[in-house]
């Protein structure tokens, strides 16, 4: 592993923090591979460990309440990496690790304990399911919105052929308007048909847009980013 | 906005089917009937369109049954 692979997969272990974090804790560990320099790249790789165990110690201590970003924006991780010159006050998986490192004489990879391997995979784990999640939410949403707008287009369809009905009617109604009361009559069917249809045309799309947002918005609710907050704006 | 759209649309729906009923209404009183309107030639083509029974030979013509 390079300076440039511990870098990228350190990043990629930083779920837990904001970007702004990460960017300052990425920044620091730049600085210090370049006050190390090219001699001292391999000596600091084996001094910091793996990736995931840098994740793992740094996860731990913001859970401890450590801020990683101060007022003044230099990264509260320069204080830790100036405190500890050895890792010798790291904690129990990264003293593990160090007592890995110096026993191994054939340069074998360490593994962790499972514990904290868990507690960092874990997150990139949900959050794929959560996206698994959003995106069947997604296509369930969009086939279930197929049929209830072909079954309220269907019903607008009627409302739109009560008020044609309309229209004939009051056209006959005053071509027959020697004949009062069948004039009467034509008129009155007419505008019962109108009034009709216009609720049910009205019907259908309110229940149609009001279904169908619903099931949109019960899917963006599952999308992992926002929670739900766009779709509700 | 959806309400006040909703509002509207209900009044002249009820505006519309009131007129009908009094206009319904008022053709009865006046002696009128359906019986006499199918009599009447401009009406009767109208009428026969607007069947129920037509209609429904319509949409089963279009699925094809």
């Amino acid at each position: 592993m390079n300076r440039h692979q511990f870098l990228t997969e350190l990043n990629q272990y930083l779920t837990f923090f904001s970007p702004e974090e990460r960017v300052k804790i990425v920044a620091d560990y730049t600085e210090k591979f370049d006050a190390a320099g090219e001699e001292g790249e391999s000596a600091l790789l084996l001094q910091l460990g793996t990736p995931m165990i840098v994740a793992i110690d740094l996860k731990r201590r913001k859970e401890a309440g450590e801020t990683f970003v101060d007022e003044s924006g230099k990264a509260c991780a320069d204080k830790k990496a100036d405190e500890d010159e050895s890792l010798s006050s790291y904690n129990v998986e990264t003293e593990t690790y160090e007592s890995i490192t110096q026993d191994d004489t054939d340069e074998k990879e360490p593994q962790p304990s499972a514990p904290p391997l868990a507690g960092l995979t874990e997150a990139p784990a949900k959050k794929r399911t959560s996206q698994t999640k959003f995106v069947f939410a997604v296509i369930g949403a969009t086939l279930l919105s197929i049929p209830i707008a072909l079954l309220f287009l269907a019903l607008a369809s009627a409302g739109g052929m009560l008020i044609v009905s309309m229209g004939y009617l009051i056209l006959t109604g005053l071509k027959s308007l020697y004949y009062v009361t069948d004039a009467l009559l034509l008129f009155g069917g007419g505008l019962f048909s109108g009034g009709l249809g216009l609720l049910i045309i009205w019907f259908a799309v309110w229940s149609a847009i009001s279904l169908i947002s619903k099931l949109y918005r019960g899917a963006c609710a599952l999308k992992p980013d926002i929670g739900g907050k766009e779709c509700d704006a | 906005m959806m309400k006040k759209i909703w509002k509207v649309i209900l009044i002249i729906s009820i505006i519309l089917c009131v007129a009908g009923i009094i206009c319904g209404a008022a053709a009865y009183l006046m002696g009128g009937s359906l019986d006499e309107l199918y009599q009447n030639k401009d009406a009767l083509p109208v009428l026969e369109m607007l069947s129920p029974s037509n209609i429904l030979n319509i949409i089963l013509s279009y699925f094809g049954m």
